[in-house]
């Protein structure tokens, strides 16, 4: 087998590819800064926040998730090697509010930038 | 017919292996980040849970306990903060079986060798709002072996916690009519 052919079969037989995957629509997390505890509503939250992602039911109480998911993949293969890196992390804002329907506690996470491409060997 | 030469016999030994079907691959995947399960290591009980979530912020999973009334369980709410690596090297090897005008690969063999660490803080917190009973786990799992080298009963509970908050969120999507592929780059654009 010539080196032309030995190189035109391992381009052939090699690839790679890179993808992201969102999960739930971003939204400006400042706007989670704009709620006050002890003052704001829950008409607040829905009316600055939207609906959320999820509403769980406390006693007393609920609390209003808002979450953004994002998942950068990327891998590589040639022959039979392969390489796969699987890299998830999300933005989130949950608000808890009392039995009076008053914003009780905020807690905002913005890491969904962070996720990132890359080989199995990296952070 | 002569001994074939090493580079022939090299050669052959792959393309019989390119054949049937193998591959060994390096795979990683990671979700979340660890900055607030190790931060909530320094959490002491009684804290609230407006400072908590002040100071680590958003939680990974959110669950209600005993929130039913008619519950007779004292009412809880817990926060899990999870970090997440998988890490591992497999080599598999699936037939080709042709059946009629298509290809059936099924997986005849796959050996896996690696590790993940689960990295999880677990919040109780009262009725009033107030951390009752704040936990950590570091849990190293060898897929060599597949032993586990701590007490895995706090994840197990975060799985079957994790699982059930899943449950209820792709009901609701579900009654909002919500289609479950979110790709469209349209949705790019904040919501306000």
């Amino acid at each position: 087998m010539t080196r032309a052919s030995l190189t035109l079969l391992l381009a052939l037989a090699s690839g790679c590819f890179t993808g992201r995957v969102k999960d739930e629509s971003p939204w400006d997390l400042a706007l989670a800064d704009t709620l006050e505890v002890g003052k704001s509503t829950r008409a607040d939250v829905l009316r600055i926040l939207g609906a959320p992602t999820e509403i769980v039911r406390l006693r007393p109480g609920e609390a209003y998730v808002y979450e953004h998911k994002v998942s950068k993949r990327s891998a590589f293969f040639a022959l039979i090697l392969a390489t796969h890196r699987d890299d998830t992390q999300r933005d989130a804002v949950v608000v808890v509010t009392d039995e009076k329907g008053v914003v009780s506690a905020v807690g905002r996470r913005a890491n969904a930038e962070k996720a990132s491409f890359g080989t199995p060997w990296g952070d | 017919m002569g001994r074939l030469s090493p580079r022939t016999t090299v050669a052959l030994v792959a393309l019989a292996l390119l054949g049937s079907g193998c591959t060994l691959s390096f795979v990683k995947t990671i979700e979340g980040d660890p900055t607030a399960a190790r931060r909530a290591r320094t959490l002491a009980p009684g804290a609230t849970l407006a400072q908590v979530l002040s100071d680590l912020g958003a939680p990974d999973v959110l669950v209600a306990l005993g929130a039913d009334a008619r519950s007779t369980e004292p009412a809880r709410t817990r926060l899990y903060y999870v970090h997440h690596v998988l890490s591992e090297t497999r080599f598999t090897l699936f037939g080709i079986i042709p059946v009629g005008g298509t290809t059936l690969n099924p997986t005849v063999f796959i050996h896996r060798f690696g590790g993940e660490t689960l990295e999880l803080a677990r919040l109780d917190f009262d009725a009033r709002g107030i951390l009752v009973e704040p936990q950590y786990a570091l849990i190293p799992i060898s897929r060599a072996d597949y032993s586990v080298a701590v007490d895995n009963r706090l994840a197990e509970t975060f799985y079957e916690d994790r699982d059930r908050s899943l449950f209820v969120r792709d009901r609701a999507r579900r009654a909002r009519g919500d289609d479950e592929d979110d790709e469209d780059d349209s949705d790019d654009e904040p919501r306000r």
